[in-house]
């Protein structure tokens, strides 16, 4: 879609806003630019929902709750007809991709990596009835991949795609699936709250469905927006949703976007940490600084089979660097070194890391979500360890 | 199946056709299907329900929908959907 198309379609989204939200009345003046209407995130639209939910037929609508795994739950509706729009547009998606109009489709559970005999189930359930299509979290179809191998258990021929879904995917976990299943696995950025943001196209890059949603990038501190191509916060306003809209809506997530005008599309590189907070004696620091690392984790994700890597505030000043690599043995001085520098200079404070490798690193218990960054500082300063 | 010969289709049969293979999958009988129902809110059709739609469409009047046919605005009502598979098998 075109930047002036897109212009026009949130000029009409703004018109159409200001004057059936009573939220934004106040916004409704004749010179006002979409840049002119604040940023919402969880606690802004819970604080106002009265004034932004549509009343809806209850027999319309459908609610679900995010996992509350980034700290605050959250009551999502949907009318029908906007699940319906967002349902297909996920399946056009899919269906570049070769998956069947009449297809089956499995579902691996969040509570994947949590119970043992989880995998032994699935894959029981996959030579039982073979899916046309599996999606689940990078992490646990890795760890399906290797079941797979470990057990020469024959892929169906049914299967034509796998597909990313709640956490970032790896790109040594890409290899190793597409090597076992022999088919694409493919990425997806959403949310609960909205659906689909992005998807994989055909060249591997996460295409932004324009149709669904507008994407923008701001700094995370002033929520200026960013210049194409430098990381900031992801702001995503959604064309679809009605019944609770979403109008700058503060995703969390880090990112930058790149258009590509003569084909058409715009895409979104993802950093892999989310934005949450380091605690300090005197304040608190948005882990939004670990975009400046984007290059250095991403060289670091294709070298000695380095599967995820988490970072851990375990105090105010240390922190652990956790890194799941296949190679066990390598020096991790250097490193240590370039992580304590990095933190020193964008923290402004004296700290210490200690880099740890581990064969594995378990998601969050109840989403399933593995988490790049977690802090075990309490609010008071505590240490939960 | 029904088989039927590709040129039989006119615009009265067609109608009949979708309104009997809408009737099978809202599990309404076909009398309380109108030409100005909608897909969602009169006749539940949800996401999983207008796959099934599709394939039916497909399989019954032999043609091969595209991507771009896959957009759910584009068959609000009944009468929508006998427009779209009119069009379809008179191209």
């Amino acid at each position: 879609m075109s930047r002036s198309v897109t212009d026009a379609r949130l000029e009409q989204l703004v018109r159409e806003i200001v004057t059936t939200y009573p939220y934004y009345q106040p916004w409704n003046r004749s010179s006002l630019a979409f840049s002119d209407l604040p940023v919402m995130d969880k606690t802004s639209i819970t604080r106002h929902r009265e004034q932004l939910e549509l009343t809806c037929p209850q027999d319309q609508t459908m609610e679900s709750f995010t996992s509350g795994s980034t700290g605050i739950p959250f009551r999502c509706v949907k009318l029908l007809q906007e699940k319906h729009i967002l349902s297909m547009a996920m399946f056009r998606r899919r269906r570049q991709w070769g998956l069947p109009l009449k297809h089956d489709l499995l579902l691996l559970s969040n509570r994947f990596l949590a119970e043992p005999h989880m995998l032994e189930h699935y894959a029981r359930r996959i030579m039982d009835h073979p899916p046309d299509m599996i999606q689940g979290r990078s992490s646990a179809l890795y760890e399906l991949a290797k079941y797979f191998e470990r057990n020469e258990l024959r892929i169906p021929d049914k299967l034509v795609l796998l597909q990313n879904w709640g956490e970032p995917r790896q790109p040594s976990h890409k290899k190793r699936i597409e090597q076992v299943f022999g088919v694409p696995f493919v990425d997806y950025y959403g949310m609960e709250e909205i659906w689909m943001i992005a998807f994989s196209n055909q060249d591997d890059e996460l295409e932004v469905d324009d149709q669904l949603v507008h994407v923008e990038i701001v700094d995370p501190e002033t929520l200026q927006p960013l210049p194409d191509g430098e990381y900031g916060e992801i702001l995503v306003t959604s064309f679809v949703m009605r019944s609770l809209p979403f109008i700058r809506y503060r995703t969390g997530d880090i990112g930058c976007i790149c258009r590509s005008p003569e084909r058409g599309r715009v895409t979104l590189r993802l950093a892999p940490v989310r934005l949450s907070q380091i605690r300090l004696p005197d304040r608190q620091a948005q882990t939004a600084i670990f975009r400046y690392l984007d290059k250095f984790l991403y060289d670091l994700s294709l070298q000695r089979g380095i599967r995820q890597f988490q970072i851990v505030q375990e105090s105010y000043t240390s922190f652990r660097f956790r890194i799941a690599a296949e190679d066990q043995s390598w020096e991790v001085g250097e490193l240590t070194r370039k992580f304590t520098a990095f933190l020193k200079q964008y923290l402004a404070a004296e700290v210490s890391v200690r880099v740890e490798l581990v064969s594995e690193i378990a998601p969050h218990p109840d989403s399933g979500k593995f988490h790049p960054f977690i802090s075990l500082v309490t609010e008071k300063g505590e240490s939960l360890i | 199946m029904r088989w039927v010969n590709l040129s039989d289709w006119n615009t009265e049969t067609v109608e009949l056709e979708v309104v009997s293979i809408l009737s099978k999958i809202s599990k309404r009988p076909v009398a309380h299907i109108e030409l100005t129902c909608t897909l969602v809110d009169d006749l539940y059709v949800d996401s999983i329900k207008f796959m099934e739609l599709l394939v039916l469409l497909e399989e019954t009047f032999s043609f091969e929908l595209g991507i771009d046919d896959l957009r759910p605005e584009l068959y609000h009502t009944v009468a929508d959907v006998v427009r779209f598979v009119q069009r379809r098998v008179h191209s």
